[in-house]
């Protein structure tokens, strides 16, 4: 038998599919992040029904497959290395600079010519004596959401809503990491995070922060297709996406100059900083030189909260809403495979 | 300056000193619209031939500069 505590599920960090939906190559899928729980891929297989023809008799119902499609998620404790990889895979802007081992990825947002995200492969399966029948490849994946979240001093918790094209392949043959062979990473707590928001974006509200998530949606759509086949075709940006949105709960109230800044006619103009630094080398930072917040007060036990949230504008000066600064050990992102 | 043929016309560019040998770019090339390219330079050499369209992304990333002798020069954004 196989058992939840014994799924795995394999990437190529620095890789992607050279073509949407061309299967990586297994030899780069070797790449095992731990994860919190068994999230199987689902598949989602849409039928058509011959019940609104008359046929004159009321027989069996003709179900043909339309379509099939396929989502699944990934809740893993937040690291550098799995963070900088999803957002490659998610904005597919990147620019690696730097020199071994401390590489340097920036990433910014889509180009406004891109239209479709990059695309991966992953194998996932049950890795106990006798399960190989469990292993499968799933491919023309794309990173539909993204949630990175922090409350306190606990570890980072990194939730990513991912779409497939519907195919399973057999993999009978991949052989998982042994449990000790799990992919290095430096994994970021609630400590690692500094943020700076104010006009100048030098004012550092660190002390002050009681919670901070951000949520990045490429808002995928899968455009109609007659391409061959049941599979997905393409998968695409949705209008206007992707967005990011920066939530803060703050031990502050209306006397703060955030609020003020909230409060003011028009609304201040401010440059918001966060980074999540292990060290000189190790360290994931979001700019965004231009926002705006909404600031709203609410009492929490002993002490009042302002609810900040940070609403982005598009500037030049980060080619986008924002713009992230990723120090990895990865060379490159996003080298096609095969 | 001359418009340029963004398929065809290759363009001289050249590491630029001092800033982070850059390792890897991602591009949208007019082989595969839409989508990204993605370009990682030779490490160690400093002069490379390329299309416009790549040698316009590499110049924004900061790491390159189109070579003083390049026959094909880019065309400048212009902001509005």
């Amino acid at each position: 038998m196989g058992t939840p505590a014994s799924y795995k599920w394999l990437i190529g960090s620095i890789k992607t599919e050279g073509n949407f939906g061309v299967a990586m190559a297994t030899a780069d899928l070797t790449d095992w992040y731990k994860i919190k729980e068994a999230d199987f891929s689902a598949m989602d297989t849409t039928f058509e029904s011959d019940d609104d023809e008359i046929n004159g008799y009321v027989g069996g119902t003709l179900l043909t497959v339309q379509e099939r499609k396929g989502t699944m998620a990934r809740k893993a404790k937040a690291s550098i290395e799995l963070i900088t990889w999803a957002l490659g895979e998610m904005l597919g802007n990147v620019t690696s600079s730097g020199s071994t081992p401390n590489y340097v990825q920036t990433i910014k947002w889509r180009n406004v010519c891109a239209v479709n995200p990059p695309s991966f492969s992953f194998i996932e399966g049950e890795d106990c004596v006798g399960q190989t029948a469990t292993n499968w490849l799933y491919k023309g994946c794309v990173i539909n959401t993204l949630t990175l979240e922090f409350n306190g001093k606990g570890p980072g918790a990194l939730t990513l809503a991912l779409m497939h094209d519907g195919s399973e392949t057999a993999q009978a043959s991949v052989v998982f990491p042994v449990p000790a062979a799990a992919f290095a990473v430096n994994k970021l707590f609630g400590y690692h995070l500094t943020t700076k928001l104010g006009p100048l974006g030098t004012e550092d509200i660190t002390p002050l922060l009681r919670t901070w998530k951000m949520t990045i949606n490429s808002g995928i759509v899968e455009p109609p297709s007659m391409a061959a086949g049941v599979y997905v075709a393409e998968y695409q940006y949705g209008p206007k996406n992707p967005k990011i949105d920066i939530e803060i709960t703050l031990k502050a109230n209306k006397g703060h100059a955030i609020y003020g800044y909230y409060q003011a006619s028009p609304p201040t103009v401010l440059k918001h900083v966060s980074a999540l630094t292990i060290n000189t080398n190790r360290s994931i930072t979001l700019t965004q030189s231009s926002c705006l917040v909404t600031a709203t007060a609410k009492p929490s036990g002993n002490e009042v909260n302002l609810d900040i949230k940070i609403m982005e504008q598009h500037n030049a000066t980060d080619s986008g809403p924002g713009a992230f600064v990723c120090k990895t050990g990865f060379a490159n992102l996003l080298t096609p495979s095969p | 300056m001359a418009e340029v043929d963004k398929t065809s016309a290759k363009v001289k560019i050249e590491r630029v000193a001092g800033v982070d040998p850059v390792t890897q770019i991602s591009y949208i090339s007019s082989d595969r619209p839409g989508s990204y390219s993605h370009w990682a330079p030779e490490p160690g050499k400093d002069g490379f031939e390329v299309s416009a369209e790549l040698a316009t992304a590499a110049v924004e990333s900061g790491g390159f500069r189109v070579a003083e002798d390049s026959r094909v020069k880019l065309k400048t954004k212009e902001r509005g």
